[in-house]
């Protein structure tokens, strides 16, 4: 997921909060608080943490992420996997979110948002017959990662000293 | 042509501008030169590579040729990021009134 190989424009947002970096870290860091404005999610922040969201809409399957850098309550940092079902298969669609939290001048938080990395990577081999209906086909696909590698959401919280 | 070469393709700012500007209508070589610093055989060059990518179709018309832009081939990855284009602004509104929420 090299920068060189996805020249595609990166989402990169800034904006500052009143509330100070330690009370902003735990609307990141604690699923309770996560799912309330990001999705559903089984987050345990430290490095390697496989964990997942899932999206409200009901066609669409978890989203299988992995934590690539925790640095309470400066930056936390997680690639994601997401599955894109079109006519010509169903490929991963692949992505970086870095969330900086730095203090301002009025002890508040400035926060940076950057979602990159943007990547198409392989194809899903599919083991269903192609006269499968597209529908069938997501159905299918949902149940096939549940019993692979995604965890179920679990109630987890973590709570970092300030 | 695979996505990731779509990208490379429009790395360029100035094509990218280009192609931006033919999203929103037709337009002539001359035309879209007028909107630009770079020379002619400039835009030209950015149009051929945006037409080589299938991002870029052209009609003649009489002695004209129009380009328009073909915005579909940019499937999946660029609604993709556009999605969460409009997204994150959202979730982030939403972190604020959360924040509110939580005791310290």
């Amino acid at each position: 997921m090299s920068e060189a190989n996805s020249p595609a424009p990166a989402i990169d947002l800034e904006c500052d909060l009143p509330e100070p970096p330690e009370k902003v870290w735990r609307a990141l860091s604690e699923p309770k608080w996560l799912g309330r404005w990001l999705l559903p999610t089984d987050l345990r922040a430290f490095p390697g943490a496989r964990f997942s969201f899932r999206p409200t809409e009901r066609e669409a399957g978890p989203i299988a992420c992995e934590v690539l850098e925790v640095e309470p309550p400066r930056r936390l940092r997680w690639r994601q996997r997401e599955v894109h079902v079109s006519e010509g298969g169903e490929r991963f669609i692949d992505s970086v979110v870095t969330i900086d939290l730095g203090r301002n001048a009025n002890g508040g938080t400035h926060l940076r948002l950057q979602h990159n990395g943007f990547e198409i990577s392989s194809v899903l081999v599919s083991s269903l017959s192609a006269s499968s209906k597209v529908v069938g086909l997501k159905a299918q696909r949902r149940s096939n990662l549940r019993r692979s590698e995604l965890a179920a959401p679990i109630e987890c919280c973590l709570r970092w000293a300030a | 042509m695979p996505e990731t070469e779509l990208f490379r393709v429009l790395a360029d700012p100035t094509r990218r501008a280009v192609f931006e500007q033919l999203c929103r209508g037709e337009m002539s070589v001359s035309q879209l030169k007028a909107g630009f610093t770079v020379s002619q055989p400039a835009i030209s060059q950015h149009l051929g590579a945006l037409k080589d990518a299938g991002l870029v179709r052209a009609r003649r018309a009489g002695r004209h040729l129009y380009y328009r832009s073909a915005p579909q081939a940019l499937d999946p990855l660029a609604q993709w990021v556009q999605r969460y284009r409009e997204l994150w602004p959202a979730r982030l509104e939403k972190l604020k009134r959360v924040l509110k929420d939580i005791d310290s």
